[in-house]
């Protein structure tokens, strides 16, 4: 019979023993829906790892630890890794046996009136399923749950693990018997059992007195169950759990504040010879020899931190010292820390600072934190110490586990990984040396980095919680990431002319090897120049080496427009500059027109004024009837580049002086063409008149009278022109211009002329001009016009700039001195960038070339060595490229807010035998 | 006129309505027999509330199911039907026929395969042919279903909105039985039925420890066992903390309460014992412990008390439970405590819809559940403050877990309708066939009534609806509903729909259906004796009273004046 088998399994054994193995059993079954489902095997080496353990060395530094099936199968220093094993490697770590909480609040009381309730199980509580990442962050791996502290026995505890298997959770089930002494559990609530349905047969009993009223009356109610034995009656079921647990020998749990409570827990524990322990203990030092003498071990609870309302502590002289005097007397006993009440689990490190400021020393302060409540716990054979055959329960620490500021950044439970520090969390830098720019170092300082800025910069910076903290030791010394002035990664030998609307941003992804290499040498940033200029100036894009995307690499698409005037005759290139920065300028005025107009616009229609429309839209010219090699009406072929087979069109010019300008049009689509005749070359663009389409470049020849072959170009694609003029007779057509307003009389923008928007910028002061020059004429022709337009320039000179030093300084402009040529002056080794940074000009150093970039720091070394003050080559590194290409508001040095590059070196860079250790890019380190 | 309840139908043998055991003496509505129309000769009472009490059902009360009724008292429950829910039944006359032919619907019987278009034959209540060559006879009514769908009756899994209240206050109460505090007047049920729900489970709801009987009822009905398709169903029990509770004091009393009856039948063993060796004038020659075991194979069914009667039976396995479990670490000690007292095999976890995290616990338990009517799973992290969403329904089905859905008691719009709910399930990932058979033949089959409810099956209970088109777009309609294959609604006739949609004013009283309405109710009024065909002859002035005294307030406040300015002698 079902009942009969399930009475005898039931009276054999304790009906809690029954039913908990069931629900473990059950747990067994399952898989962890929690994270960690990886194999539970792996290899940790740390900087640190502190074993806690009896029979093992305190501490390995560095540390390895192999864990296996969630298991620690070896720790120490010098193992052997198993090839099997994936490695984790946590240098700025210290590993730890995962922290034991002895006491918390995560098992609130139970709602039972019995005063004396042996049948309430703590473990009851434990939710597998709940998230306990507040918990786990604090580097706390086990817990006790405690049934209650309100009545004088109010059930039986348990151990419970946060994490990890689920079948390995539950470390004892029934750990201990709760019994609570003190003036909370006095006076409990009368008995009160209802009967339902009550009726004739069933009556209601009358509500039952229940004990204890008084400090005395503790222990009565006590012995009082323990005489009753059993009882019958099951009204009085949890009086008969109680004493079945009683009898079961489990551990008491004996919560006491006061000393005379304590004393008299030491007598019940020596009267029944009885393991247990005590938590609390406010006033365990007054009465030390009865804790002594009982061998009891402590629980310690710090007290509640003040929160809410911040109270007034008056004269209380039990008020926070008391603690540390507390823990200062019990030297001699058995303590294990636990957080506050009310607090789940987080504050064991307050109860750590306490002890310390107690006397504690910080290895007394771990083990209460990890060994000896395992111990206390009777989990020590599992938890609590790093040792062969030990529950692989680690939490890693980002430092010295009882530093204020260290934070967790991983916990595992079994071996698998429950809780990790945030990703976007900020990382603390902490070195001897911190050069944050020319005019300032910092000596033993730190620099916090959040969302990849500098968020500080100082001696002491702010640590935020889970802040990972990399300690470069006191010889490190960090610089800004190094920018190469002129370089071309990326390009892979692409040695043509970028077109001067192309910015290589475009070209930028994730980084790859090779960028990876240069990051590793220190180079943060490159500013990506073609290896040849287009003639209308091609622009530089400032990309960093590292960084996740092309957001967070391209620093500024367009940071410069440069054009390399070669060995051309000063004579020549002087006006070839002055062109094109007068067609910019043009460009700029029809925008400044249009802002202008708009501003206008804006303000009438604030004042309710309406704006006349003008017919800007059509204009029609007639041409006048003299006979030019242009003008007229032209027989047009087009054929090659991306047309399949040739196509004729008509093309309709006219000519002004030496302005072109016209119309061509291709099966019904019409185009505008501007265009200057020069001689018997006609050079122009062709406009169409539709949204990111960039205008077509025009060269052209006449090749005989009435017959013009040409070639129409953009990024690199070419079409052929062959054009017959038909008719040379006067023709009249229709101008089309760009209607300038909209319906309602707003100015529309001006066409977007990607070509021109670099000049546009640099004539506003937005980026330089970078001018490669070769002699000290090409320098003064180049400055002049640079100060006629009133933009800022760097001269990428070859050779002989520091004898035009006066004028270069006095037009402010920055130099990119010359990398590989070895100068001398009166037979002596001699730098030009030592020159002119002596007169105060900003110098910067260049590659040029691809992954040349990696010996940036041996061009910086080269100047050093050749007379330039280390200070000024790091300067000529960072902040001075910064500033020429104006991207001083990102990188170039470590004030707060900038961009979080920087380089770790093992000493002052320039030194012998200075490499660099580690590279940051947006607080990101480059591996 | 809507808070009344209408009640006709024909003289039927009610003896067996009633157990001779029942304590409490309740005023019996007596069946009348129709006349020409229904209409002319419904009647208007109300089913007379007894108030909550703790009524000890014996077992032989708890036989009580309506299938042992006849053909004649089918009809009697139409009756009943259309004029409980509020429907007009201008249209509907006389006796419904026994026999009906749905045709030319799409038929999705959830058991086997669609058709297209075929025929679905209900005779004497039960369907007993479907298929698209089903031989109609000739004496069947055939109603033309063409462009329509005929689905199996909905079935709501766990529901108290039935109940006067929800819960008791006591903790431990498997004395209790939904039957006394079934509301055959609750709204609810009328707007079950417009929702195409044919079955409910009635059950205590959650905050308890362990509830009582529950019991499978139609949405129709007068009286509970008028709507009663099965019972006792299952004993409620929860492993969520009752409100005033925590875990530990939950667990704890479960634990109690269970070891508590071992106790308990020790001691009655013994009793017996002694008893049967008093009567034999012998004394006791054993120990107590083989006393007690010579004692329990005394033990009668008779001799258990009221607090343990029906946990004797849980724990034997003769009653299946409906366990709650509200959180996912509810899950395990829900099947520890099943296993340990012997009512695993035929519990059903009923989840909140944090309990998807116990997935696997739940997969390897291998019993079916009842998922919350949230179906959604919100959370935040409480680190990063993340909010994840978890679609629960998608993660048992794709564990392979047997599951039913519960309409949202709380929402007024679109969640209440399970097919809605079935529908999101199938746009959140689950199979169609998963989520029509949660919502049919699941919940049927949880109950133990997978052999009569839920599917299109030749010899199942005819029990079906006719929707406007499929049952998971979210603009059909239930048209019309069939229950024991008797139409119980129309949408045509179902004035508060269509005031609630603006189809039709709202009704005014008029004088001529007043008057006639309290003529009607003269008539009917149920008296002492059961033919009470002669006008005024039945009506005391007491009963009246009474009788109005438990009626909702009636929204034509004058009627109830009129009706008893009437009647008084």
């Amino acid at each position: 019979m079902m009942m009969a088998t399930r009475q005898t399994s039931q009276r054999s054994c304790p009906p809690a023993v029954t039913a908990l193995g069931v629900v473990v059993s059950m747990l067994i079954l399952m898989a962890s829906p929690v994270r960690g489902e990886a194999e539970a095997s792996f290899v940790i080496r740390a900087g640190r790892v502190i074993t806690v353990a009896t029979d093992q060395p305190w501490s390995f530094e560095p540390g390895i630890i192999v864990v296996r099936n969630g298991l620690i199968e070896a720790v120490g220093t010098d193992i052997a890794l198993p090839p099997d094993l994936p490695v984790i490697d946590l240098p700025d770590a210290t590993v730890m046996p995962g922290l034991i909480a002895a006491a918390t609040s995560i098992a609130s009381r139970h709602a039972g009136d019995e005063s004396i309730a042996g049948g309430y199980h703590a473990v009851d509580t434990y939710d597998p399923y709940d998230n306990y990442a507040m918990v786990l962050a604090g580097g706390v791996t086990t817990v006790h749950l405690n049934p209650g502290d309100h009545r004088l026995v109010t059930g039986q505890g348990a151990v419970v693990r946060l994490g990890g298997a689920m079948d390995e959770r539950v470390l004892r089930d029934r750990s201990d018997l709760t019994i609570n002494f003190g003036e909370a559990v006095f006076s409990p609530p009368n008995d009160v059992t209802y009967s339902a349905p009550s009726s004739a047969d069933v009556a209601m009993p009358p509500a039952v007195r229940q004990r204890p009223n008084s400090r005395l009356g503790q222990y009565l109610a006590i012995e009082e169950a323990l005489a009753k034995g059993v009882p019958v009656q099951f009204a009085t079921w949890h009086v008969g759990e109680f004493v079945r647990a009683w009898r079961d020998n489990l551990p008491l749990r004996i919560q006491a504040q006061r000393g005379a409570d304590i004393a008299g827990a030491a007598t019940l524990v020596r009267r029944h010879d009885r393991a247990a322990y005590l938590v609390g203990g406010a006033e365990a030092h007054l009465v030390v020899d009865d804790v002594l003498a009982a061998d009891l071990p402590l629980v310690y609870r710090v007290a509640q931190p003040i929160s809410g309302r911040a109270k007034d502590i008056g004269f209380d002289p039990n008020a926070l010292e008391v603690d540390v005097d507390m823990l200062s007397a019990l030297s001699d006993v058995k303590v294990a820390l636990a957080p506050p009440i009310g607090d789940p689990a987080q504050g064991l490190r307050l109860a750590a600072a306490t002890a310390m400021r107690a006397g504690f020393s910080p290895r007394r302060v771990i083990e209460s934190m990890t060994r000896i409540p395992a111990e206390v716990l009777g989990v020590a054979d599992r938890v609590g110490s790093l040792a062969p055959g030990m529950a692989a329960d680690l939490a890693v620490f980002g430092g010295d586990p009882v530093a204020t500021t260290s934070h967790v950044q991983r916990v595992y439970i079994g071996g698998r990984l429950v809780f990790e520090a945030p990703k976007q969390s900020a990382v603390v830098v902490h070195a001897g040396t911190i050069w944050v720019g020319p005019d300032r170092r910092i000596i033993d300082g730190s620099i916090l980095i959040e969302d990849g800025k500098i968020a500080a910069v100082g001696t002491s910076v702010p640590r935020p919680p889970f802040a990972r903290f990399i300690d470069a030791g006191s010889n490190a010394f960090i610089t800004p990431g190094f920018i190469d002035a002129h370089g071309h990664l990326g390009l892979e030998g692409d040695r043509s002319a970028t077109p001067s609307d192309m910015s290589f941003a475009g070209l930028v992804g994730a980084p790859d090897v090779t960028d990876r290499r240069v990051a590793r040498a220190g180079v943060t940033t490159v500013m990506v120049s073609p290896y040849k200029a287009a003639s209308g100036g091609s622009q530089v894009t400032a990309v960093k080496t590292g960084g996740a995307d092309r957001d967070s690499r391209v620093v500024r698409a367009t940071a410069g427009v440069y054009f390399d005037l070669g060995a051309g005759d000063p004579m020549t290139v002087g006006p070839k500059l002055r062109k094109r920065l007068g067609a910019g300028t043009k460009y700029l005025e029809t925008w400044q027109k249009y802002e202008k107009d708009l501003k206008e616009w804006e303000e009438k229609q604030a004042k309710g004024e309406t704006v006349e429309t003008k017919g800007e839209t059509e204009t029609v010219e007639k041409v006048e009837g003299a006979e030019d090699p242009i003008t007229g009406t032209w027989a047009v072929t087009i054929s090659g580049g991306p047309l399949p087979e040739a196509q004729s069109a008509t093309m309709q010019l006219k000519l002004t002086g030496s302005d072109i300008e016209g119309y061509i049009d291709v099966a019904g689509e019409q185009a505008k063409l501007v265009a200057t005749l020069q001689g018997k070359h006609i050079s122009g663009h062709l406009e169409i008149d539709q949204p990111g389409v960039p205008p077509l470049e025009l060269e052209a020849d006449i090749v005989e009278p009435d017959h013009i072959v040409g070639i129409f170009s953009i990024q690199g694609i070419e079409i052929d022109l062959d054009a017959t003029r038909t008719d040379k007779s006067d023709v009249e057509f229709k101008v089309v211009s760009r209607r300038k307003r909209g319906k309602d009389g707003k100015p529309l923008p001006p066409k977007v002329d990607e070509s021109l928007e670099p000049l546009r910028s640099a004539l506003t002061g937005h980026i330089a001009i970078i001018v490669g020059v070769r002699t000290p004429q090409q320098i003064e022709t180049v400055l002049d016009v640079a100060k006629a337009f009133e933009v800022a320039v760097v001269l990428r000179v070859a050779v002989g700039a520091a004898v035009v030093a006066d004028t270069i300084k006095e037009h402010n402009a920055g130099v990119i001195v010359p990398t590989t040529v070895i100068q001398r002056r009166r037979f002596l080794p001699y730098h030009e960038a030592d020159d002119l940074s002596r007169k105060g000009i900003p110098v910067a150093f260049q590659s040029d070339g691809e992954d040349a970039a990696r010996s940036l720091s041996l061009v910086g070394l080269h100047a050093v060595e050749r007379g330039l003050g280390a200070d000024a080559a790091l300067a000529a590194l960072t902040t001075g490229p910064s500033r020429m290409f104006k991207i001083d508001d990102r990188i170039g040095s470590l004030e707060p807010g900038k961009d979080g590059d920087l380089v770790i070196f093992s000493g002052p860079p320039f030194d012998a035998g200075s490499r660099v250790l580690r590279v940051l890019i947006n607080g990101e380190e480059v591996r | 006129m809507f808070g009344r309840t209408r009640f006709g139908g024909n003289g039927n043998d009610i003896s067996g309505l009633w157990s001779s055991e029942r304590s409490v003496e309740r005023l019996i509505p007596k069946r009348l027999i129709p006349t020409e129309n229904s209409v002319d000769c419904s009647t208007s009472i109300t089913p007379r509330r007894t108030g909550r009490r703790w009524l000890v059902r014996s077992t032989a009360a708890g036989a009580i199911g309506c299938h042992r009724y006849g053909v004649a008292k089918r009809r009697a429950v139409l009756a009943t039907v259309l004029l409980t829910c509020g429907v007009t039944v201008s249209s509907a006359v006389g006796a419904p026929p026994a026999k009906v032919a749905l045709t030319g619907g799409r038929i999705i019987p959830v058991v086997g395969d669609e058709i297209a278009t075929g025929t679905v034959l209900i005779e004497y209540g039960k369907i007993t042919a479907v298929g698209t060559n089903v031989e109609i006879p000739y004496d069947a009514m055939e109603v033309d279903v063409s462009g329509k769908v005929v689905f199996p009756g909905m079935i709501d899994p766990h529901s108290a909105r039935a109940l006067d209240v929800p819960n008791e206050n006591l903790p431990v109460t498997p004395f209790l039985d939904v039957y006394d505090a079934i509301d055959p007047s609750r709204l609810y049920l009328e707007d079950a039925l417009r929702d195409g729900i044919t079955a409910i489970h009635v059950i205590v709801a959650n905050n308890c420890v362990i509830g009582g009987l529950s019991r499978v009822v139609h949405p129709i009905g007068l009286t509970p066992d008028e709507m009663t398709i099965a019972a006792p169903t299952a004993l409620k029990i929860s492993v969520t903390p009752k409100r005033g509770f925590d875990r530990m004091t939950q667990i704890a009393k479960l634990r109690e309460t269970f070891l508590e009856l071992d106790d308990y039948l020790d001691k009655l063993a013994e009793e017996k014992y002694e008893e049967s060796l008093e009567e034999k004038d012998e004394k006791i020659d054993v120990g107590p412990e083989e006393a007690i075991k010579r004692g329990h194979e005394l033990i009668e069914p008779t001799d258990y008390d009221d607090q343990h009667r029906n946990l004797v039976k849980l724990t034997r396995g003769d009653m299946s439970s409906f366990i709650y479990c509200r959180s996912a670490g509810d899950v395990g000690h829900a099947v520890r405590i099943a296993k340990d007292n012997g009512f695993f095999d035929r519990s059903v976890f009923v989840l909140g819809h944090a309990s998807y995290k116990a997935v696997g616990e739940v997969k390897a338990s291998g019993r079916p559940v009842v998922l919350d009517a949230q179906l959604v799973h919100r959370e935040r992290d409480p680190l990063t403050g993340k909010l994840s969403e978890t679609f629960v329904p998608k993660v048992f089905a794709d564990a392979g877990v047997m599951f039913a859905l519960q309409p949202n008691p709380n929402a007024s719009l679109a969640e209440r309708y399970l097919n809605y709910q079935a529908s999101r399930c199938v746009r959140n990932g689950v199979s169609r066939q998963t989520a029509l058979e949660s919502i049919t033949i699941n919940p049927a089959k949880m109950l133990d009534l997978g052999d009569r409810l839920g599917s299109i099956e030749v010899g199942k209970v005819a029990n079906v609806l006719v929707l406007t088109g499929d049952p998971l777009d979210f603009n059909t309609w239930v048209d019309e509903v069939y229950i024991n294959g008797i139409r119980a609604y129309r949408r045509d006739d179902d004035v508060r729909l269509k005031q609630l949609l603006g189809d039709e004013p709202p009704e005014v009283a008029e004088e001529g259906d007043e008057a006639k309405g309290s003529e009607q109710e003269d008539v009917e009024r149920p008296g002492k004796n059961d033919k009470a065909e002669s006008p005024g002859k039945s009506h005391s002035p007491g009963d009246a009273a009474d009788d109005k005294s438990d009626e909702k307030p009636a929204e034509n406040a004058p009627g109830g004046d009129e009706e008893g300015g009437s009647v008084a002698p």
